[in-house]
């Protein structure tokens, strides 16, 4: 009598399987050095060209870009997402990563700023000119990023301090991040809205109706690093090196940032 | 978070939730009916359309709301005649809400008008009842069964809706942050705790909301035509 | 008398329907076999098959005339319709579907309503649910419903159909009462003889969706266009008599006849005699069993198909009986053929 078992034939076609899926694995981690960065929302213009010039510069890089609201990414990273580096258009963020131990101190540089600006719907009739503008009963509805990302932050900070907070409330209309909310201007379905200048610029109807007065610019940082749990510190650590050197300097003063407050950062060190 | 919040917050998701079944309830019966009762060519791609908020991914849902009903959208000046804006507010998440309900309740109520033999409409019809009064009397009444079924399916999947609701209305709180969008953006936050209260009174809401449906849909009679002799 | 008329070509499905016939009468059956097409007719009639040309005039009342543009859509025909199947409505209560029916009525609905509940014996049912009720007490109900809606005609489909004997013969009486005290127009449609001669003034014979015989019931049904089927629907004598005490009868002809009970004289009442059960003899038979022996002579005797239909005439009430065709040969049945008809009392039953 025969016995039952998984017929020979099968078993080597498993076998075989799962070797080739074990070998694809490793000839992919072999091949590519893949360098994960997380980046806040507002810059995914620089950082984009400056990762794709990165990735030609040696062979065998690649680069994933993963971009967002800075305290929503920060989350995540506390929760286990695999970052190398750490782009925040904030120091808040950075500094609750860096209190639970995700980042490496040395490695921690203010490579940029920004400046808020004020925007219109192509379809408002009425002149903003002046913060008071906001105001004009015309001006129905205010897109606002959320008061938990930066420029949310920011906003607030800047609205309080101008005594409109109370006033702009009833007709915010809060969004998650800088670019839907200039995105709800864009298409018209919010009338004005306070996002970043260097956001401003690539919008592709709304238009700047003002700048918020110097003196009254909140302190926009943003803030990069590398992070303790990555698996490419080589490579986050040049990256570093490029964002915060003459090269990235130009990216980003070509989408158009501001140098950090206390002028343009140091290298970090090389390990 | 206080408790007054979460109560705020389940009012605000039970209003959005029954006007979205206000506005849902006329086309799916309407629909449903026309379904029932016609042979026509082209009945499967209809058949489809109505499945569609429900085959979509819900933020697509969303978005093709808000392209259609926002400022700049084709839709917006029936919007506007009806004095009401979409985007960014609680209208909007009641029609999202209605939207991805709409085809559980549409083919609920087809399945439901399906079932009502057109004996009982013939005979209806033969004793002076016009169309309109044959339905009102006659097929609604002995497909209530089936057509409330497709309510509390509707109502119960709008209260859960997030990905729609999200994109064509935001979280705005205390407008339009019903509660399963207050879960998120107190995920978003880190408030765990928060989180976790608003789950409590979701799951509240939707158990109160099924109870006494079945409550409803012991009580209404079971019409399958009449027994034999 | 006012004058009903049906004119109507068409299809629905496979089946052609081509009718044309009119009657004066105020009771009309439409006879036929299952499948002739009466029930589609009588759709056609409501108003419920659009697809059918022609004319329809029911009590005077033109409904349809093709020809001149006219459809009177359904809720407007004004008819009273008693469905093969009761289809009651389940969600209402028996006064709640009798409502239903009097809605068209309005205020002159009332009195009628209650003279239907009257008739039809429906006072105790009134707030009974639907599944309720037996059969015999739907059939009921939905006579009573359709009455209340102040019909200016009945439409009766096979309404004792799918009844087994001591249920039609409950249901039956009723029939009559509405038949002959509420005046009203009728049309009856049934497959069974014995009612399509109790009942009609006139008889529309429809086989397969064409009209083969027209008139007075008693005549139609023996006539030549109606053999073909007359085998598949036991044709039966219907006998109309009069108790003469004991257990004899006495047709409305004269016929005597003796039944298997005994019954107060006077008492009035129909018997009804299988064809088949009536048997034949070329001599007298002496002393047997069977209590009506007559002398009768051959009308006629049709053959077909291994089976003889043979007209006996009596003297005074027509009969008819079926023998095979080899009996029909061996007692050389022939029109004036002098021979006996032998009845069993037991034969005899009332309707």
């Amino acid at each position: 009598m025969q016995r039952v078992t998984t017929p020979g034939r099968m078993r080597q076609f498993a076998m075989g399987l799962g070797l080739a899926l074990c070998g694809m694995a490793g000839a992919a981690r072999a091949a590519d050095a893949v360098l994960d960065i997380w980046a806040a929302a507002s810059l995914r213009e620089p950082v984009t060209l400056l990762a794709r010039r990165f990735e030609t510069q040696a062979k065998g890089r690649r680069v994933n870009l993963v971009f967002g609201a800075s305290n929503a990414l920060a989350r995540q990273i506390q929760g286990g997402a695999p970052a190398d580096v750490f782009l925040s258009a904030d120091d808040l963020s950075v500094d609750r990563l860096q209190a639970s131990g995700f980042v490496r101190p040395e490695t921690r540089r203010v490579f940029a700023s920004n400046e808020l600006v004020v925007v219109a719907a192509r379809e408002l009739a009425v002149p903003l000119a002046v913060p008071e503008d906001l105001l004009r009963p015309e001006v129905k509805r205010i897109a606002l990023a959320s008061p938990d990302v930066p420029v949310g932050r920011y906003t607030r900070e800047w609205l309080a301090a101008r005594g409109l907070a109370e006033a702009v409330k009833g007709r915010a209309v809060v969004l998650d991040d800088a670019r839907s909310t200039l995105e709800s201007v864009d298409s018209g379905n919010a009338d004005a809205g306070i996002v970043y200048r260097t956001d401003a610029r690539i919008a592709k109807s709304a238009r700047i109706a003002f700048t918020i007065p110097e003196r009254e610019q909140p302190y926009i940082v943003y803030v990069g690093a590398v992070m303790v749990g990555g698996d490419q510190p080589e490579l986050a650590d040049a990256f570093l090196r490029v964002l915060v050197g003459q090269e990235g300097w130009a990216a980003l003063q070509a989408a158009g940032f501001l140098p950090p407050p206390n002028g343009l950062p140091t290298s970090p060190e090389t390990p | 978070m206080t408790g007054a919040d979460v109560l705020a917050m389940t009012t605000l998701t039970l209003r959005v939730g029954v006007v979205a079944i206000a506005l849902a309830f006329l086309p799916a019966l309407g629909l449903g009916f026309w379904l029932a009762r016609r042979e026509f060519r082209g009945k499967a791609f209809v058949g489809a359309l109505i499945a569609l908020p429900m085959l979509l991914p819900p933020v697509a849902v969303g978005l093709g709301l808000l392209l259609l009903c926002g400022r700049r959208g084709p839709l917006h000046p029936l919007f506007q005649a009806l004095g009401v804006e979409l985007p960014f507010t609680w209208w909007a998440a009641s029609v999202a809400a209605g939207l991805v309900g709409f085809p559980f309740f549409a083919r609920a109520c087809e399945q439901a008008f399906s079932e009502v033999e057109p004996r009982f409409e013939q005979l209806a019809r033969s004793l002076g009842y016009t169309r309109g009064a044959t339905f009102l009397r006659v097929t609604l009444p002995l497909a209530r069964r089936g057509v409330l079924y497709g309510a509390v399916l509707a109502f119960t999947r709008g209260l859960g809706e997030f990905g729609a609701t999200a994109v064509v209305a935001g979280i705005q709180p205390g407008r339009t942050e019903t509660l399963a969008l207050g879960i998120w953006s107190r995920i978003e936050q880190g408030d765990d705790a928060g989180a976790l209260a608003l789950c409590a009174a979701s799951f509240s809401l939707a158990l109160a909301a099924t109870t006494l449906a079945e409550g409803w849909l012991r009580r209404a009679p079971r019409a399958r035509g009449t027994p034999r002799p | 008398m006012s004058q009903s008329e049906l004119a109507l070509r068409g299809t629905a499905g496979a089946f052609r329907l081509d009718v044309e016939v009119a009657w004066t009468e105020r009771v009309a059956v439409l006879f036929g076999p299952s499948g002739a097409g009466k029930t589609t007719l009588l759709e056609a009639i409501l108003g419920l098959r659009r697809n059918m040309r022609g004319r329809v005039c029911v009590a005077g009342e033109w409904l349809e005339d093709s020809a001149r543009g006219l459809f009177v859509p359904v809720e407007e025909r004004g008819l009273g319709w008693v469905p093969q199947d009761p289809t009651l409505l389940p969600h209402l209560s028996v006064r709640g579907n009798l409502r239903f029916g009097q809605r068209r009525a309005g205020a002159d609905g009332a009195p009628l309503l209650d003279r239907a509940i009257e008739v039809l014996e429906l006072g105790e049912l009134l707030d009974r649910r639907v599944d309720e009720l037996s059969g015999g007490e739907r059939r009921r109900v939905a006579l009573a419903r359709a009455l209340a809606s102040a019909p200016r005609a009945v439409l009766l489909d096979e309404p004792l159909a799918a009844l087994d004997l001591p249920l039609r013969a409950r249901v039956l009486p009723f029939l009559l009462r509405v038949r002959d005290e509420l005046g009203l127009p009728m049309l009856y449609i049934t497959h069974d003889p014995n009612e399509a001669m109790l009942i009609g003034d006139v008889a529309v014979v429809l086989s397969a969706g064409r009209v083969i015989a027209r008139g007075a019931p008693r005549e139609i049904l023996w006539s030549q266009a109606v053999l073909p089927f007359a085998q598949a629907l036991g044709v039966e004598n219907v006998l109309e008599a009069r108790a003469q005490g004991g257990t004899r009868v006495e047709t409305s002809r004269g016929l005597k006849l003796v039944v298997p009970a005994e019954l107060p004289a006077g008492a009035a009442l129909r018997l009804g005699l299988r064809a088949e059960e009536i048997l034949l003899a070329a001599e007298p038979l002496g002393l047997i069993s069977a209590r009506n022996v007559l002398a009768v002579t051959v009308a006629s005797c049709e053959r077909e198909a291994g089976q003889a239909l043979v007209h006996l005439d009596t003297g005074a009430e027509p009969l008819v009986a079926r023998v095979t065709a080899a009996a029909a040969e061996a007692l050389s049945l022939a029109r004036g053929a002098k021979i006996y008809a032998v009845i069993k009392a037991q034969s005899l039953r009332p309707l």
